[in-house]
């Protein structure tokens, strides 16, 4: 019995050690699956394209988390396919303008961040919608217009939109 | 409460030991502590979770001994609860983390496993932010308690072995977690007539599996001393030491390549020095290990 109550005295002072290991309500910052848009340049005389991705949000990250809030950490635009000299558009988010765009096809050939590239022009509205958006759980539409300066188009042209979102929760 | 009351009635080392590991080491942290793990590339996780590697690993390879008196024959059974205790210093608490590509600054300083809030990097050009996670465990000491057994002598040597394995429950949400260490230690002291201390070396060999993702292994190999005085047994020993945690694991960010990955514990070398209280076949020990991870162990045991 003495036995037992020693036993017992160790545990409680050890589980006493443990009991205030867990710091509650900690946050994880989750890095969402980018999201992306990619949009066809159609083959032929016309310089103009257009196009819209819509995206759950709720499908990029692990639903066991309870988002606490969300930022946007960077956004790229890339161009593939032949040099269709200079291209230049815009991008919205939910309707509301995210970017804009402009400069030579090939400089896009590699893709052009938000954060370090001249070439993009950041929209404010356009950053928050997007934040809220993934908060919300609202769907996401990504909708690209621009033009580009050589025609005719060949086929494997695109322009694509990538967008960097990390969001925090609690498990 | 119910727990506790679990624990009286049963009573025995080997569950008192079980519920201890569950309690403090898997039943919570550890479900969260793999889904936190999954946001994390194999270049990012690493200074996140590399404290735990170094003070797991450091405790998985204490506690092993607290004698080095092993006589040539007879019969020796000795059951311990052994606990193990290894210090968070301050500078486990936060580590340098990688900003995205193109952040300015490149690196932030923010909350390790142990640590406190997630700080936030902010880029200088955009305003952009970028935060880390916040650390899941506030503790200064990362404990451990593991039932251990000892069966000798052969030869003079000693065979001492540890296990626990708790099962996977709530639907997964804890997962199983088994930690098993093997050893043996051969008495030196044979062979040196007339030498005024015990002496004995020895080798283990441990691992520690906690759901899916994480394992760690560990090898101890080192050489201990010790000398009675009645019931008063003071010990002591150096040890070279290698402890692994692997990682394996894919991200949950689907573009994330999959992350299989080996952090070595920063302890490779030990000195042990310690003392216990032999009352009958009751026994109780406690020593400190100092090395790059200071940590402590002790317990209570029974032998004959």
């Amino acid at each position: 019995m003495k036995t037992k109550i020693v036993l017992l005295s160790v545990l409680i002072g050890l589980t006493t050690v443990g009991s205030d290991c867990i710091n509650q309500g900690f946050e994880v910052a989750i890095n969402l699956d980018q999201i992306n848009g990619t949009y066809v340049i159609n083959p032929g005389p016309n310089p103009s394209y257009s196009g819209s991705v819509t995206v759950d949000p709720t499908t990029l990250y692990d639903q066991n988390y309870n988002l606490t809030g969300a930022s946007i950490y960077g956004i790229d635009v890339s161009t593939a396919g032949a040099n269709l000299g200079n291209c230049s558009g815009t991008v919205r988010v939910n309707g509301i303008l995210l970017l804009t765009y402009n400069g030579a096809w090939t400089a896009f050939n590699t893709p052009q961040s938000i954060l370090t590239s001249p070439l993009i022009t950041r929209n404010q509205a356009g950053i928050t919608e997007l934040i809220n958006a993934v908060l919300q759980g609202r769907m996401i539409t990504l909708s690209s217009s621009g033009t580009v300066t050589t025609t005719p188009v060949p086929s494997g042209c695109s322009v694509t939109v990538s967008a960097y979102v990390q969001a925090y929760g609690t498990p | 409460m119910k727990r506790l009351q679990q624990i009286i009635r049963f009573g025995s080392p080997m569950y008192l030991a079980a519920t201890f590991l569950l309690a403090i080491g898997s039943a919570r942290s550890q479900s969260d502590l793999e889904r936190t793990l999954m946001q994390y590339s194999a270049n990012d996780v690493k200074g996140y979770i590399q404290p735990i590697a170094d003070l797991f690993g450091a405790n998985m390879n204490a506690g092993y001994y607290h004698s080095a008196a092993i006589p040539v024959a007879g019969f020796h059974l000795g059951i311990d609860i052994v606990g193990m205790g290894a210090l968070v210093s301050d500078d486990q608490k936060t580590y340098a983390a990688n900003a995205p590509v193109g952040f300015n600054p490149a690196t932030f300083q923010t909350a390790t496993v142990f640590g406190g809030k997630g700080t936030v990097a902010t880029d200088a050009s955009t305003g952009f932010t970028y935060r880390g996670s916040d650390g899941i465990i506030n503790a200064s000491i990362f404990p451990l308690a593991v039932p251990q057994v000892s069966i000798g002598y052969f030869y003079g040597t000693v065979v001492t072995a540890r296990f626990i394995t708790t099962p996977s429950f709530s639907n997964d949400k804890f997962p199983k977690t088994t930690l098993w260490a093997l050893g043996a230690r051969h008495g030196i002291s044979q062979y040196l007539p007339g030498a005024p201390l015990d002496i004995a070396a020895g080798v283990f060999y441990s691992s520690f599996t906690v759901g899916d993702i994480i394992d760690f292994t560990g090898l101890s190999i080192g050489a201990q001393a010790s000398k009675s005085f009645a019931v008063l047994n003071l010990y002591g020993g150096v040890a070279w030491e290698k402890s692994t945690m692997n990682l394996k694991y894919t991200p949950s960010n689907s573009a994330t390549p999959a992350v299989n990955i080996d952090l070595d514990g920063d302890n490779a070398f030990r000195i042990t020095v310690g003392a216990g209280l032999a009352l009958g076949f009751f026994n109780i020990f406690a020593d400190a290990n100092i090395g790059s991870i200071t940590n402590f162990s002790g317990g209570i045991g029974l032998g004959f």
